[in-house]
């Protein structure tokens, strides 16, 4: 990759330098606060989550001086997150139209919002799983052929952040040569990771390239996503609805925020984690059939992102009995909800052979993480391509051992690994 | 079809207008269902899927998309 650009996803010192502004090396281990504060109030807490750590909020910009809520058990976040009509995201939308456009799944309300869905599902559906599944291993071997005879490499930066932005931009047609600049320009799209001006200027760019692609589609159409997505339409009461070209703009822009980071990080915790247990790590290498259930343990005890995106009360309610005002913003603890010991036995213990149980890693309700299908095929793949290739995984001796960090965003310091 | 009598002679209503493509219900109750190229739920003949596994996906359901009814129950 190209070291010319300031920005980029997972470019070491860009990573550590936007994180940190989300609670990388400032919040280690957020979980034994959440524990201490879960059974008051029913898990709903009566601050923001930065609050609760003493930091200022990056993402309250546009919201400045709303009452602040977030959710900490499994119960109250479950709640939030189904009753979408009250718990609207209304809030989302002014946070984040810099970035993700005038049109967004995110920051869209029912009926709107389920319209929109059903629009873009089919771009997630059996068929262009398969679509997305074709970039996955290329890219894989691709990038561990670059660094096998090294025996030794930081996997985070070299890897994990290396290929979910470069299946998203495959996937949508952009050209190889311009990976670099997508890449940038995915990274300064990220939710509190550059200022709204600089967001807004990627966000334009991005638009106008896939304006021309899909120009190019709808003259010549091919076996791919963007051509799908064109095609796709709904049957209403009153006819049938194309999909518009501002909602394909706008889906795009929201893939790359959501799809590139949350999945880089994921892979990251999940070695960490194994590397750690080298006992387990022997044994996934024997029996890959464990494979899925380790990825699912890891969204589920840490996974990369501590909260939905905040939602705003569109009247007076309560959750748990505690009271919440129209117009005060509630976080759905997703990370904290899936340690409430409540649901799961042993919250705190990461045991990829517990019984198996749904949990709010890729969120509830409506606006259900719509990529999570994407986001599994790829984690599961890039784990076994390195079990495949790089044998007696463990951490490099030389380097210092990692330890996994942050508070909205969770990611370990690095991945520094030694094999053969 | 979105109605299913399941062998245990539970009926299983499903609402694709809802589902947003989770896969929970796809993997607690593989037999009963699964998704298609347009990103929603569909019914299988319900093959040897417990009651309760299906019962279980239903209550999982992040959308409440899926209805499991006792037959001759009001
Ligand atoms: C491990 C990886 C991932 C995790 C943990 C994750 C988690 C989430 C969460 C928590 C939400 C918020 C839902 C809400 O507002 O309640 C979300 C939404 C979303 N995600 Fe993911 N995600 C991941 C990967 C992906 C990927 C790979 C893609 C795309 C290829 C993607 C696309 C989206 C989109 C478009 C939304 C907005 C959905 C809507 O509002 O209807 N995500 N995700
Ligand atoms: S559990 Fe519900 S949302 Fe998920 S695939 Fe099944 S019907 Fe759809």
């Amino acid at each position: 990759m190209s070291s010319t650009s300031e920005g980029g996803v997972g470019r070491q010192d860009w990573e550590r330098k936007t994180t940190s502004r989300t609670g990388a090396g400032v919040v280690d281990d957020p979980y034994p606060r959440f524990a201490e504060l879960r059974p008051t109030n029913g898990g709903v807490h009566d601050s923001s989550f930065f609050a609760m750590f003493g930091m200022g909020d990056p993402t309250s910009e546009a919201w400045k001086g709303a009452q602040r809520f977030a959710t900490l058990s499994y119960a109250a976040t479950e709640h939030v997150l189904r009753e979408n009509t009250i718990f609207t995201n209304a809030g989302i939308r002014r946070m984040t139209q810099h970035a993700f456009g005038p049109v967004s799944l995110m920051g869209s309300d029912d009926p709107d919002h389920r319209k929109f869905r059903l629009l873009v599902q089919p771009a997630f559906g059996k068929k262009a799983l398969g679509l997305w599944q074709s970039w996955v291993k290329p890219r894989l071997d691709e990038l561990i052929d670059g660094f096998v005879d090294k025996g030794r490499t930081d996997l985070y930066f070299e890897y994990c952040s290396q290929f979910p932005v470069f299946v998203i931009a495959m996937t949508l047609g952009v050209a190889r040569d311009d990976l670099d600049w997508f890449q940038e320009q995915a990274g300064l799209m990220q939710i509190g990771a550059a200022p709204a001006e600089q967001a807004r200027a990627a966000r334009l760019e991005v638009e106008d390239y896939m304006r021309k692609v899909i120009a190019e589609r709808r003259r010549a159409p091919q076996d791919d996503l963007i051509s799908l997505l064109i095609e796709s339409e709904i049957t209403e009461p009153d006819g049938k609805h194309k999909i518009t070209e501002e909602q394909i703009l706008g889906l795009v822009c929201n893939l790359l925020p959501a799809g590139v980071g949350t999945t880089f990080r994921s892979l990251g915790i999940t070695l960490v984690t194994l590397m750690q247990r080298p006992d387990l790590l022997a044994r996934l290498y024997e029996d890959r059939s464990l494979v899925p259930a380790v990825v699912e343990e890891t969204l589920r005890w840490n996974g990369p992102v501590l909260t939905s995106p905040f939602r705003l009360a569109a009247e007076d309610t309560e959750i748990m009995g505690v009271k919440i005002p129209k117009g005060s913003l509630v976080e759905p603890g997703i990370a904290a909800a899936n340690r409430d010991p409540l649901q799961f036995e042993n919250p705190d213990v990461f045991d990829p052979f517990r019984p198996v149980k749904p949990t709010l890693a890729f969120s509830y309700g409506p606006h259900f993480c719509v990529g999570g299908q994407v986001a599994r095929l790829e984690l599961r793949a890039a784990l076994n391509a390195l079990l495949d290739r790089l044998p007696n995984l463990r951490f490099d001796p030389n380097e210092p051992e990692p330890r996994l960090t942050g508070l909205l965003y969770r990611m370990p310091t690095a991945v520094p690994a030694a094999w053969g | 079809m979105d109605t299913l009598v399941h062998p245990s002679g539970v009926r299983i209503t499903i609402d694709r207008g809802r589902c947003v493509c989770s896969e929970t219900c796809t993997s607690m109750a593989p037999q009963t269902f699964e998704t298609d190229d347009e990103g929603l739920v569909r019914l299988l003949d319900g093959g040897s899927d417990p009651e309760a596994a299906v019962r279980n996906a239903a209550a999982c359901c992040p959308v409440q998309a899926i209805r499991v009814e006792t037959p001759g129950a009001p």
